[in-house]
Formats: C-alpha cells, sequence, structure tokens
C-alpha cells in the first residue's frame, strides 16, 4: 500500500478525521495527518517535502468556499496545490501525486473512502519529458 | 460566579452551546445526556456543499463546540445519564442523576431544558406510502445516509426524477399539527441542489406550500430555480406503486396551472418530514412542573424562561430552529440564566 | 483591563444590545448618526448622539476611537465594539416599475391614515372597499416588514371592517409569531392570494393584480417595505478594517461567523439587521447573542493570544506590505522596530491562520507555537 501524506487544515479535515476515529477507525499503517490551523498556512514546501520524504501521494483538505474561518484559506490552499501539481510535472513527476480535497467537518465518511482509494492506486510511474 | 452551578439536561448542540456560554464566564455546569455520546441529532445532519460551495447549513458549527465543551474544566459531561426528581429548594433545585441505574443527589442554582426533538414519523401521513414503498424516503433517512455512506452514495443510483414532498406531518391544522418545522424547507431545497449537482441527468421536482426562504443565506432557493429545480405550489393526495413500472412511484396532485389533477411518475419521493416534541415532553414538562405550547413545545415566556423561575429552555425543545438558530437560542437562555445567577447570588 | 464597549449605530437592534450589556454591567458608549432612542438611564451609559466615528486605532482590548460631533471632538476607549447599525427602508418610489398613483401606498401612508380620524386623501374608507396588501412585490420583503405589514393588514381589516386580501410569493411562517398571525387572518376572513410575475395596474377604476387563480381587483394597493443594507455601511466599515458581504450587509456570508455574528476582526462584533434578516425577536435574540460574544471576551482576567500565532522577523523584512493585504484579520501593521520599520503583527489580533506566512515573498513571518514537524518545513528544494 502507498505511503500517504494528508496535510488539512485541522477546523474540517482534523474534525472530520477525529469523528472518523471516534467510530474505532484507525488510520491506516503508511497514512500520516498532518494538521495545519488553516488552509491558508498550506506552503508549497510543505508538499515537495512530504513526497521527498517517502510518501507517494499527497492529499491536501480545506474547507469549503465560505465556510472557512479566514474566508479565503481555501483558495490559497487550492492555488499553492496547483502550484506545487505544476512543480510536479515540470519535473516529469507525475501531478496526481498530489490530489486536492474539500471537505467539511461532517464528512468523515468521504475522508475515509478517499484515504482508501489513494493508499491502493496503482503507484505513479516517473514519466518523460515531454 | 464561584459555587454556582447549573444543570442542562440534553447534550444536543443547543446544551452543548449554552454549557459552554456559561463555563466561559465562569459557572459550573453539569450537562446530561441520555445517550452516549454528545451532539443529539446533529450527528445526522450531512453537509450539504455543492461544486466546492458551502450551502450554509450549519453542519460546520458543531464539532468545534463538541470538542471545546468535552475540553472545558468548568462543564461536567454526564454521557447515558439523565436526571429525576427535581424539586425546587429555597433558592436552588435539588435532583437526582441517574447513570445506568445508579442514582446520585446532586443540586443546582438553575436548569436548562435543551432535550431536543423527535423525528416526525413518515406514517403518520399514511397516503404517502413511507414504510410499504420502498422508494419513498424521508429527508431524515437521506441526510443520515449522505453522513454515514459520504456524498458519493446517491451518484450511480439511475435516478431520473426525484420529488421531494414538503410539509410532510407539520403545517396541518387538521392533525393538530399547525407547526412549522421550520428546518425542511432549508434542508430539502439544499439537498435538492446537492443531488441535482452530483447527478446531472436527475430531473428534480419539489412539491411545497411556502417555501420558507427570509434571511440572508436564502440564496438557495433562487440558485435551485435557476439549476432547473421545479417547484409546484401545493401537495400531492397520494403516492402509490406505479402500475407500469413497479419500481417507481405515482404521485397524484393538483396542477394549479390547469386546475386538473395529474399523476406524474418518480424513481424517489424524498418526504421532508420536520420537527415534532419529544415522545417523552409531557414527563420532562411535569419532571420540572413547566407548562407547554398547545403542540407541545415547552412554553415560553420570554425568549428562553420558562414558567418557573430558574428554568429555562435552549433549542428545539421550545420551537423548532436550524443548528445556528439553536445556537443563538441557547446562547439567550444561557445570558438569561446567568442574569438570573446574579440577581440570586449574593 | 478597561471594559467600555463601544455600540456603533442608533437603531432598535442597538438600543438591545445596549440594555443587554447594561444588565451585564459592562460601560456602554453608544454612538449613533441620528438622535438615540430612550434607553435605561444608567451610570454606565455615555450616549453620543448625532456623532460619526471618524478614525479608529488600536485592537481587541484597546481600541480608540474619535469621533466627529460638532461642536465638539469626543474620543472613546473601548475594549470592545459592537456593530448595530440596522437597516434601511427603501421608499415607495424608489422603484420606477411601481406605478405612481394615489391607490398605492407605502405601510407607512396607510398606518397614518388608519389612526387619522379622518379620511386624508380623496380615497375614503369605507366598508364596501377592498384593500390589497402585497408582500414580496418586486423583490423579497424583509422578515420585519413582512409581520408589519401582516399586522397592518389585520388591523385595518379591524378598524375598516373592509374587505382585505394579501398578495404574496413564498408566504413566510417560520416562526411562532408568524404562524398564528397568518391563521388569526384567515379566521377573520382575509384571503390570501399568490403573486404571478406580472405587476400592479392601476387605473381609475381601480388597482388589478395577476395572481395565480386570476386577477384580483381592488381599491387600493398597499406595499410592503424593501430592506436593504444602510447607504453608509461601506464607510464605517473601512473605518472598522471589517468586510462586507457582496449584497452589502456586513461580513461575508460565511458559516462559520454569520449566525455567532463575529466581523473578521477579534473584539468586533455584529448584531441585529446590520448582519442578518430578522424579525424584532430575531433582532433581540441575535443583541443578546452579541453580549454574550462580548461577555466571553471580556469575562477573562486579560486576553491571552492565541496559541498559534504569526511573527515578523524584522530583519529579514522588506516592506512589500503583501502580508498586510492578505490578513483577513487585520491583523498587520507597520511598526518601529528601534531605527527600521518593517510589518509587526498584533498578537491579540491574529488568528493564527497562516496566511500571512505563506504569501510573503521573503519568508519572513513564522509561525510561533505551529506543530508542524520540521521535516515538513525544512527549504529543501526549490
Ligand atoms: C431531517 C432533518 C434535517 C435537518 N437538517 C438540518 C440542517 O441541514 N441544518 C440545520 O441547521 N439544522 C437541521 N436540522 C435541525 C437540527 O437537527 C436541529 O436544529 C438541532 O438538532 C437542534 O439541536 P437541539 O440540541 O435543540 O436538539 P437535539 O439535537 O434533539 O438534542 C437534544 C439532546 O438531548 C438529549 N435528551 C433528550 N431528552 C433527554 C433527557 N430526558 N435526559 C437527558 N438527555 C436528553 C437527546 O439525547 C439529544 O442528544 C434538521 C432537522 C431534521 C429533522
Ligand atoms: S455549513 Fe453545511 S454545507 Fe457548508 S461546508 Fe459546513 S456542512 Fe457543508
Ligand atoms: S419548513 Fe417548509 S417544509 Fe417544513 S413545515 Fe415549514 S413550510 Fe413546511
Ligand atoms: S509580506 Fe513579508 S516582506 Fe512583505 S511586508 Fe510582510 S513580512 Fe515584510
Ligand atoms: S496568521 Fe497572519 S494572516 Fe493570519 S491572522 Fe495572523 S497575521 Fe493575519
Amino acid at each position: 500500500m502507498n505511503k500517504l501524506v494528508i496535510i488539512g487544515c485541522d477546523r474540517s479535515a482534523g474534525e472530520a478525521l477525529r469523528s472518523l476515529q471516534e467510530t474505532g477507525y484507525c488510520l491506516p499503517e503508511g497514512v500520516i495527518y498532518q494538521p495545519l490551523p488553516c488552509g491558508g498556512s498550506l506552503d508549497v514546501l510543505h508538499v515537495l517535502r512530504a513526497l521527498e520524504s517517502g510518501a507517494e501521494r499527497v492529499l491536501v483538505l480545506s474547507c469549503y468556499a465560505d465556510a472557512c474561518r479566514s474566508f479565503n484559506g481555501n483558495t490559497w490552499a487550492e492555488k499553492r496545490t496547483a502550484a506545487a501539481q505544476a512543480l510536479l510535472t515540470e519535473a516529469g513527476l507525475g501531478q496526481e501525486r498530489i490530489t486536492y480535497r474539500q471537505v467539511s467537518p461532517n464528512m468523515s465518511a468521504d475522508l475515509g473512502a478517499w484515504i482508501h482509494t489513494l493508499i491502493n492506486l496503482e503507484p505513479v510511474e516517473a514519466q518523460d519529458r515531454a | 460566579m464561584p459555587n454556582t452551578s447549573v444543570v442542562i439536561i440534553g447534550g444536543g448542540i443547543s446544551g452543548v452551546a449554552a454549557a459552554l456560554n456559561l463555563a466561559q464566564r465562569g459557572v459550573a455546569v453539569d450537562l446530561v445526556e441520555r445517550e452516549p455520546r454528545l451532539g443529539g441529532n446533529t450527528l445526522d445532519v450531512c453537509c450539504k456543499a455543492v461544486n466546492g460551495q458551502c450551502q450554509h447549513c450549519g453542519g460546520c458549527l458543531v464539532a468545534e463546540r463538541l470538542r471545546a465543551v468535552c475540553a472545558e474544566p468548568l462543564v461536567t459531561v454526564h454521557l447515558s445519564s439523565t436526571i429525576t426528581n427535581i424539586q425546587p429548594a429555597g433558592d436552588t433545585f435539588s435532583y437526582q442523576l441517574v447513570t445506568a441505574n445508579v442514582k446520585q443527589a446532586k443540586s443546582a442554582r438553575a436548569v436548562i431544558a435543551a432535550t431536543g426533538f423527535d423525528h416526525i414519523d413518515a406514517r403518520t401521513k399514511g397516503p404517502y406510502g413511507y414504510g410499504a414503498l420502498s422508494m419513498v424516503i424521508t429527508g431524515e433517512d437521506m441526510e443520515r445516509r449522505l453522513r454515514a455512506e459520504g456524498q458519493s452514495v446517491y451518484d450511480c443510483a439511475v435516478l431520473r426524477d426525484v420529488a421531494f414532498i414538503q410539509c410532510v406531518g407539520s403545517r396541518d391544522e387538521h392533525a393538530n399539527r399547525g407547526w412549522c418545522s421550520q428546518v425542511c424547507c432549508r434542508y430539502a431545497v439544499r439537498l435538492a441542489r446537492l443531488l441535482g449537482a452530483r447527478s446531472p441527468q436527475t430531473n428534480i421536482t419539489i412539491f411545497k406550500m411556502d417555501i420558507q426562504t427570509a434571511g440572508r443565506d436564502s440564496q438557495a432557493f433562487a440558485l435551485a430555480q435557476q439549476e432547473g429545480i421545479r417547484f409546484i405550489c401545493g401537495l400531492p393526495a397520494v403516492v402509490r406503486r406505479s402500475e407500469k413500472d413497479s419500481a417507481k412511484a405515482a404521485l397524484l396532485f393538483d396542477d394549479i396551472n390547469t386546475g386538473q389533477f395529474r399523476t406524474n411518475e418518480f424513481d424517489l419521493v424524498v418526504l421532508a418530514t420536520g420537527i415534532e416534541p419529544r415522545s417523552d415532553a409531557l414527563q420532562l414538562a411535569e419532571t420540572l412542573g413547566v407548562e407547554r405550547n398547545r403542540f407541545g413545545f415547552l412554553a415560553s415566556q420570554d425568549g428562553a424562561a420558562l414558567s418557573i423561575p430558574g428554568i429555562f429552555a435552549a433549542g428545539c425543545c421550545q420551537s423548532p430552529r436550524s443548528i445556528s438558530e439553536s445556537i443563538v437560542h441557547a446562547t439567550a437562555a444561557a445570558e438569561a440564566c446567568y442574569r438570573y445567577l446574579q440577581e440570586h447570588t449574593q | 483591563m478597561n471594559k467600555t464597549v463601544a455600540v456603533l449605530g442608533g437603531s432598535a437592534d442597538a438600543g438591545w444590545v445596549v440594555e443587554e450589556l447594561l444588565a451585564l454591567s459592562y460601560s456602554v458608549a453608544w454612538v449613533g448618526q441620528e438622535d438615540l432612542p430612550d434607553s435605561p438611564r444608567s451610570d454606565g451609559l455615555r450616549a453620543y448622539p448625532r456623532s460619526r466615528v471618524s478614525a479608529v486605532s488600536g485592537c481587541v482590548g484597546s481600541f480608540r476611537l474619535e469621533l466627529s460631533a460638532p461642536p465638539e471632538r469626543a474620543v472613546i476607549d473601548a475594549a470592545a465594539i459592537i456593530v448595530a447599525m440596522g437597516n434601511q427602508r427603501l421608499p415607495l418610489g424608489a422603484d420606477a416599475r411601481i406605478p405612481a398613483h394615489p391607490r398605492v401606498l407605502s405601510t407607512q401612508v396607510l398606518a397614518e391614515r388608519l389612526s387619522a380620524p379622518r379620511q386624508i386623501s380623496g380615497i375614503a374608507p369605507a366598508q364596501r372597499q377592498h384593500i390589497l396588501f402585497a408582500l414580496d412585490m418586486l423583490e423579497l420583503s424583509g422578515k420585519q416588514a413582512v409581520v408589519e405589514t401582516l399586522e397592518l393588514a389585520l388591523r385595518t381589516h379591524d378598524t375598516w371592517h373592509c374587505e382585505v386580501s394579501v398578495l404574496y410569493r413564498e408566504l413566510q411562517v417560520d416562526s411562532d409569531l408568524l404562524e398564528s398571525l397568518t391563521r388569526t387572518m384567515r379566521e377573520q376572513g382575509i384571503v390570501f392570494h399568490r403573486l404571478q410575475d406580472a405587476l400592479p395596474v392601476v387605473d381609475d377604476s381601480g388597482v388589478h393584480v395577476k395572481h395565480a387563480d386570476g386577477v384580483l381587483d381592488g381599491d387600493l394597493l398597499v406595499i410592503a417595505p424593501v430592506v436593504r443594507p444602510r447607504s453608509d455601511s461601506a464607510e464605517l466599515a473601512g473605518l472598522l478594517r471589517i468586510a462586507l458581504g457582496a449584497d452589502g450587509y456586513f461580513q461575508q456570508l460565511n458559516v462559520r461567523s454569520y449566525r455567532p455574528g463575529l466581523s473578521n476582526r477579534k473584539g468586533i462584533y455584529l448584531a441585529g439587521r446590520c448582519h442578518l434578516d430578522a424579525d424584532d425577536a430575531g433582532a433581540r435574540a441575535d443583541a443578546a447573542q452579541a453580549a454574550a460574544n462580548v461577555a466571553i471576551l471580556l469575562g477573562q482576567d486579560h486576553l491571552q493570544p492565541e496559541t498559534v500565532i504569526a511573527e515578523v522577523g524584522s530583519t529579514k523584512c522588506i516592506r512589500c506590505l503583501t502580508c498586510i493585504r492578505t490578513c483577513p484579520h487585520a491583523a498587520v501593521e507597520l511598526a518601529a522596530y528601534g531605527q527600521v520599520t518593517a510589518a509587526k503583527v498584533v498578537e491579540l489580533a491574529c488568528f493564527g491562520c497562516g496566511a500571512c506566512a505563506a504569501n510573503c515573498p521573503v519568508r519572513a513571518i513564522t509561525m510561533k507555537g505551529i506543530d508542524v514537524p520540521v521535516w515538513l518545513q525544512e527549504a529543501a528544494l526549490v
């Protein structure tokens, strides 16, 4: 199974994960959750470092538009994820390794399903540069 | 305010919001919840965001408050517990805290009832066939399923035509159920949009009396109309199994535009059921010695105060409300309670 | 800590906020551009009628508001601010689609006629008259306008004993008050019709309005007021550095701040109809909520910053002002660090969201107290 790093806003992703855990769920081995105080503090570096440290995939999570306590943290998170994906594409590494999703605290079922899918995907082959 | 304590009956969002407010201002609280978990009916509310945009359903307001109340040192949470035998004793109330048949005598300076509501049983509306027809579900079922299984549960279902029927079990004066449940228009319109966005081939029709749209966050209704969700004034008379296709439901309704009865067929019918007083609301009112209004909700004098000084009501046990409105009402109840404590503590 | 609370706005909403705050023994400075409504006499209250805020500085716990109130200027030091300006009602003539005709009236004019002993204009109230009340004629009437118009329709029916009909699009019944009001009205023989998307036609024979089952003919048409955000909202929002929504009401429509009545800045709260559509009961509850927000804030012995906050490395900062522009909570300002000027985070105002740090082009901002492990933070590639 793939190593997966989840970087998420603790107000949405964190709450969703905690309520999943309250029902007895444990994060599968090789999956790490890294909370951020808000999607707005996501740095492109966080994503790249996560891949560099051996994660096959990174899942970035932030709130829906109009549900971010800091109003536009989710837009920053989405933009920076796109920037990280662009860097990967440039390096010929496959931007599919980075996934961005919006989540709310009561979407724990969805979160569980995404994790399951991501760790069971085939690893992304490094592509040759076009 | 040292040495004062308040007991809150019910650990749904209303009880939790009231507890947080009092504790943050130095009042010790016993929060008593009958179930093994806090949260009450909000634990079944699903996220209704569409196309990356939150629809302001209020679901996001719950989780962080539940966690905050557990971390609050002045709040003692009693799960799987309830209270009996409330007696006024001078300026205080004595009561028994019952946890798994173990009784404990306690006292409090004030009481807040936050016992919430029961879902309306759609079977009370017999002609809609709930329970007998498998393609007829309730809004409660749909919310619960989306919450438990994720937003994609209806993606693969082949749903060509879906109907929502509003006011099921509400606004029915003849059945002495003349109240508006206040939440079902809002959740139904939002669920309809969610369904429409996730499965664009589905045609959605909402049968309604009046959509309760007031408020700044009412764009959902306007957007639903723009997105092609059909609104029909008037509620269907009956829902039957279709004679042509037994997997479908046939709805008989009075078409206002032509003045004639028509039948349309649907793959799924969602009954927008709402909020009714708890089945044990009478017992609670008797335990507390307070009055109920003509529909059975706790009757408040002025906002949150009940007919006995020192006893307050918060949230849906007093009247149907949404999550955010419950939080506001619970805050007002806590305010009134705090002021009562100030006046009665020297 | 100073425990004065500044309440801005001369509306009824502000009056309820003041009442709540005084009951909790806070000192209140009440500022309104107009004369202020009567308020409970209290040592804790200082009223500043006919004054406008001209400058605001400071942060939660120590705001300073400068008022320009001819002939003198005043300064208020407040720990927290509650904005409760209310909304405004458009005059009937504001929309050209409504025909100007003596048969078409606003609720206000009808209310005046109703209480006047004799008829004022040419059209006499008579038992045989049919008066139409229209809600949501051009756009949705606000909640309070709906309540007032329905009450007025009932009062007209009771006073003049005339025929009364109510036109609506979606009848709002979602509160105890409205449901029992519409029930009483129906019992008294007032008829409700659903409006069709057509404008009223007015001629000398009467007013004619299309509804779902046909055309309704009446003698007078009374149109419910339309509510809007106040036109001076933007100016005050600018001074306070708080957000306006796209619809012109205070604060974007954000689920985490809307009903708790939070603004984007710490220590500034919103109450009543400057950010919410509500009837009087709803606005009262919102006033209690605003007072509770303040009480929770000021109930602490001294204000504490959040566990995670941003900090600017003054020597790295190139004063590009990016952080000041991006901070959603107006928590960054320029400040002098000895000889140099650089961006500075106001600790008490910072929410710790990290938007500034992630946007700073020279990475001059670090997040104090954040628990992102080193392996994710270290600048490695790039
Ligand atoms: C189908 C449906 C969909 C909805 N969707 C939305 C939505 O999308 N958005 C929204 O804002 N609102 C929605 N609502 C409304 C929302 O569920 C309520 O606003 C909210 O649950 C009210 O909270 P409460 O704490 O007042 O009551 P409850 O949630 O009912 O909580 C009451 C708590 O008290 C406990 N209790 C009861 N009696 C006792 C006792 N005697 N002793 C101890 N504990 C007791 C109960 O176990 C429960 O935990 C919906 C409602 C329905 C019916
Ligand atoms: S408020 Fe409701 S719709 Fe919006 S993100 Fe939260 S749960 Fe989803
Ligand atoms: S909220 Fe809507 S569906 Fe529910 S009872 Fe009221 S009008 Fe009917
Ligand atoms: S963004 Fe960075 S460099 Fe620019 S003003 Fe702020 S701290 Fe200084
Ligand atoms: S972390 Fe930065 S952007 Fe966020 S509130 Fe604090 S100063 Fe503003």
